[in-house]
């Protein structure tokens, strides 16, 4: 089978996939720890193959945001914004609006306001600005650190780059909308493939949603969604165990050591790339049209 | 008379211990206890007819229909290649279970049209070598009907498999040896396969197979500009002190037996690319390109 023929999902293995994940959501049975579960259901449902289904996600996401209004003291939450914004962001590109949710964000930016100037220059922070001014809450996006700004020029440094200033680097990208070539494409493809074999999923699909929303996705590229594709499990989920690995944690609880966090990277990273796709689709046909 | 005094007695025996062997595989999954219901399973197959063996056999096909259902033997088959001949048989035997149901082997099938598992190149890549070799001697060898393989495909998908060992390597190796022997055939070299092991070299500090990589890579398997001159920076980096050799690997282990490699060797071959690379950067791999982009 050829890696660009391999089906990404269909109809019936997007139901199953989400239905493992709304199954979750009822296991932790708390609208914070459902933000999660439902952020990967969203993913699912933006793909072409997916049968509609924002009435039902619109509701959930008003009770998430309800639920994290209604604490007490929300900022004990250590929420991270990056879902919720993604969250919100799919919904309203459904055309729909969730106040609650908005009410949320339009919380974050003085909180990132409040943050010292070295943490919003983070990678992380920085993403977290960007998305914000894009959805129309608009905050002043600091500059990145010295170290990350070495790191985006001097490309041939990326080879050596531990995981943690690769995910730094990532977000610094994201938040610029910096636009990779095809060497720079490669290369990030080439790294995530690496840190995918050896299970390094976050990164490693974290480097992959990179380069499909910023680059020139090429045969690496796919090589790396296919791997995460061929993760999947019948009942839906993602991720193999290791069974034969002394790592009593993994077993203890797989859902949330491996099978949660690999299907939810899963369903984020086939959104990114039918984003990536269908863009690739319209742009190709204004320049036929042209 | 030998079958009440003996052969049942026997034969209940084992299925008492066998039925331990199951629960103890289902309880807690080991390498050992997988390996001896393999050695199980591969005398059961063959009783096909024997009444005798009818229960021990239906509680084999039982317990593997039930490790099929939940994902255990799934689990194995990604874990350890070498676990890849007794998965597929109790996937065969699982067959025979009432409770089997065609869809449970969808995962299994998905793993291997994706060429996930259960594709050893070795031996194929083995066959051509010795045919090849020994035709340039002079000695045909008819190995029978090796087919036309697409070696590029075949070599290219095992990026998608997790974990790296000496094997990796040796693929690498043996199909760069091919490709010089004969490139009339039209072996095409995989790329994106060498290019990501290389990457992961220089990430993870092997300072062994990255000299090697560099120069399959540059050879044959193609070396573009900004690989190369990462590469030849790590290497630089890595120059053993005078006296010594390249170190082996890190965790140099080798699932198979296909191969046998032993630290002198792998230390000697690795510290001889090193060298060549260092000396003559350009002119040792004739190719232009290879020059490292920072000079």
């Amino acid at each position: 089978m050829a890696s660009n023929k391999l089906d990404r999902l269909t109809t019936e293995q997007i139901a199953l996939t989400s239905k493992y994940l709304a199954e979750m959501t009822e296991r932790f049975a708390s609208p914070i720890a459902a933000i999660q579960p439902l952020f990967g259901r969203c993913c699912l449902a933006t793909l072409p193959s997916s049968i509609p289904c924002w009435d039902t996600l619109t509701r959930e996401v008003a009770w998430v945001a309800a639920g994290i209004l209604s604490h007490p003291d929300p900022a004990s939450l250590s929420l991270d914004p990056l879902p919720i914004i993604e969250i919100y962001t799919m919904v309203k590109g459904m055309g729909r609006e969730v106040p609650e949710m908005r009410q949320i964000l339009e919380r974050v930016g003085p909180d990132l306001d409040a943050l010292s100037q070295e943490v919003r220059s983070t990678g992380r922070v920085r993403q977290i600005t960007s998305a914000l001014s894009k959805l129309g809450f608009p905050n002043q996006l600091a500059k990145p650190t010295k170290e990350a700004k070495n790191l985006l020029r001097e490309k041939e440094s990326w080879f050596s780059a531990p995981a943690l200033q690769l995910a730094d680097l990532a977000d610094h990208l994201l938040a610029d909308d910096i636009p990779l070539d095809e060497t720079d494409t490669k290369i990030l493809s080439l790294i995530a493939l690496g840190e995918l074999r050896n299970y390094h999923l976050d990164i490693g699909c974290k480097l992959l949603r990179t380069v499909l929303q910023l680059g020139v996705p090429g045969e690496e590229t796919r090589d790396g969604v296919d791997f995460i594709a061929l993760q999947r499990r019948r009942d839906g989920r993602y991720g193999f165990l290791d069974r034969l690995a002394e790592k009593p944690e993994q077993t203890a609880d797989p859902d949330t050591a491996l099978f949660l966090p690999m299907t939810l990277n899963a369903a984020w990273l086939f959104k990114t790339e039918a984003a990536s796709m269908a863009m690739s689709s319209a742009l190709a046909a204004v320049g036929e049209t042209a | 008379m030998l079958a009440e005094t003996i052969s049942d007695p026997m034969l209940r025996l084992c299925q008492a211990e066998f039925k331990c062997l199951i629960q103890e595989l289902e309880s807690a999954p080991s390498r050992t206890a997988f390996f001896d219901v393999g050695a199980v399973a591969e005398v059961l197959v063959l009783t096909n007819g024997i009444p005798e063996a009818e229960g021990l056999t239906r509680m084999l096909c039982d317990a593997s229909a039930r490790w099929l259902k939940s994902g255990l033997l799934e689990d194995l088959l990604m874990a350890r290649v070498e676990f890849a001949y007794h998965v597929a048989l109790l996937t065969y035997l699982a067959q025979s279970a009432a409770s089997f149901s065609p869809s449970d082997v969808e995962v299994i099938r998905n793993l291997s049209e994706g060429r996930l598992v259960a594709r050893s190149e070795i031996p194929v890549l083995r066959q051509h070598l010795i045919a090849a070799y020994f035709s340039g001697c002079g000695i045909h060898t008819e190995f029978g009907q090796l087919g036309r393989r697409n070696l590029t495909q075949i070599i290219d998908r095992r990026v998608l498999r997790a974990r790296s060992d000496e094997f990796d390597l040796l693929v690498l190796l043996m199909c760069a040896q091919l490709l010089q022997l004969d490139r009339s055939r039209g072996y095409q070299g995989p790329r994106t396969y060498p290019q990501a092991q290389l990457v992961q070299a220089m990430r993870s500090g092997n300072t062994n197979w990255l000299p090697v990589l560099a120069l399959l890579c540059s050879r044959f398997f193609g070396f573009p500009g900004h690989l190369c001159g990462a590469a030849f920076k790590s290497m630089e980096e890595s120059i053993p002190a005078p006296g010594e050799l390249l170190p082996a690997p890190p965790g140099n282990q080798i699932d198979s037996e296909y191969i046998e490699r032993t630290e002198r060797g792998l230390r000697l071959r690795s510290t001889i690319a090193l060298a060549l690379s260092l000396a003559l950067p350009g002119e040792a791999y004739g190719v232009e390109q290879v020059r490292p982009a920072y000079n």
